[in-house]
């Protein structure tokens, strides 16, 4: 009783602030149940421990804090990264030229290709050469 | 109690860094100057659960300093503490009451490494077990009022009850006690000691 005593004052001596007076049997009830449920007295040992214990974990809860903005900032950057890598792969694929026809066919042959086209070729046999012409009269 | 509380409501206030190792140099103050009840007030509202009542007098500190910047200093700062610390109480009892709902496992008094409390175990567990089955409200007034000495005024702002809901309480939970361990009370002849079933 006397540790209760020394740190919190026994409800009967407290009628007067619990607005509720107690009668003398209450209270001596109520300073009977304090006297028993007593928590035990923390030694220089536990307060120590209690401090350390407290000290890690705000600093691990200050720690936590910037965490938790460092998380969306790794996944903004590995987005923009991400983005950009796409943007740079888009930019080096291989475009498809068409090879120039220029130099690929001689003069002559250009020209039969273009008459060709044109339709002219049907009939005149003036653009065969010289010895398939000098064949074709023989035969016709 | 006021010095620290002063120095601490008062730092609360700051935003730079001298005010900050101000704040920091007034924090550890105040809980050295709360922590051993505390975590008396956690044991006793926990049914006497030594390692539980560390655990919530942590937390109810590390929440306190994580929102002390917005403490507006409408109540005084030890009961704007007692406040946080009841809301951890209570939300270590759901989370040990969820789990051992779901594991199925008793609650038994666990192991305590520290000096074990001096006085009968079994009259204790008594006494822990009455107070357990008292509704929440009746539980938190009886604690603070009759085993932590807090006025009612305190309480019922410490609980954000009216005051008259803390005198109701006051007197149910010294009904449902009595009637629990009527046989603790002391004679008028002279202390009857009960040994705890």
């Amino acid at each position: 009783m006397s540790t209760n005593d020394e740190r919190r004052p026994p409800a009967s001596r407290r009628e007067d602030r619990t607005a509720d007076a107690l009668s003398p049997e209450e209270a001596r009830f109520v300073s009977r149940v304090a006297d028993v449920f007593q928590p035990p007295e923390p030694t220089a040992a536990d307060r120590v421990r209690f401090h350390a214990r407290l000290e890690a974990r705000l600093a691990r809860g200050t720690g936590q804090a910037a965490l938790r903005w460092l998380a969306p900032a790794t996944l903004a950057l590995a987005a923009a990264l991400l983005v950009t890598a796409q943007l740079r792969e888009d930019d080096v694929a291989p475009t498809v030229t068409a090879r120039p026809l220029e130099g690929a066919l001689g003069d002559a042959e250009e020209e039969t290709l273009l008459a060709l086209v044109a339709g002219d070729v049907a009939g005149d046999e003036s653009v065969l050469p010289e010895d398939y012409q000098a064949i074709a009269s023989l035969m016709y | 109690m006021a010095r620290a509380d002063g120095a601490l409501a008062v730092a609360a206030a700051g935003g730079n860094i001298s005010v900050d190792l101000g704040r920091e140099r007034a924090f550890e103050a105040f809980v050295a100057e709360h922590r051993d009840s505390a975590v008396r007030m956690a044991w006793r509202l926990l049914g006497g659960d030594a390692a539980a009542a560390e655990d919530v007098a942590q937390e109810a500190f590390v929440r306190a300093h994580r929102s002390l910047p917005g403490f507006r200093g409408d109540a005084k700062l030890s009961t704007w503490f007692h406040r946080i610390l009841l809301n951890e109480v209570q939300r270590h009892r759901r989370w040990r009451s969820l789990r051992e709902r779901w594991s199925g496992e008793l609650h038994a008094e666990p192991p305590d490494p520290r000096s074990p409390p001096q006085g009968d175990p079994a009259l204790r567990r008594r006494v822990a077990r009455a107070l357990e089955a008292l509704p929440r409200g009746q539980r938190e007034v009886f604690v603070l009022v009759h085993l932590e000495g807090l006025t009612v005024v305190e309480t019922a702002e410490a609980t954000g009850r009216a005051v008259g809901t803390i005198k109701s309480h006051l007197h149910r939970a010294l009904q449902a006690l009595r009637t629990e361990l009527g046989d603790l009370a002391p004679t008028r002849n002279g202390e009857r000691e009960v040994a705890g079933t």
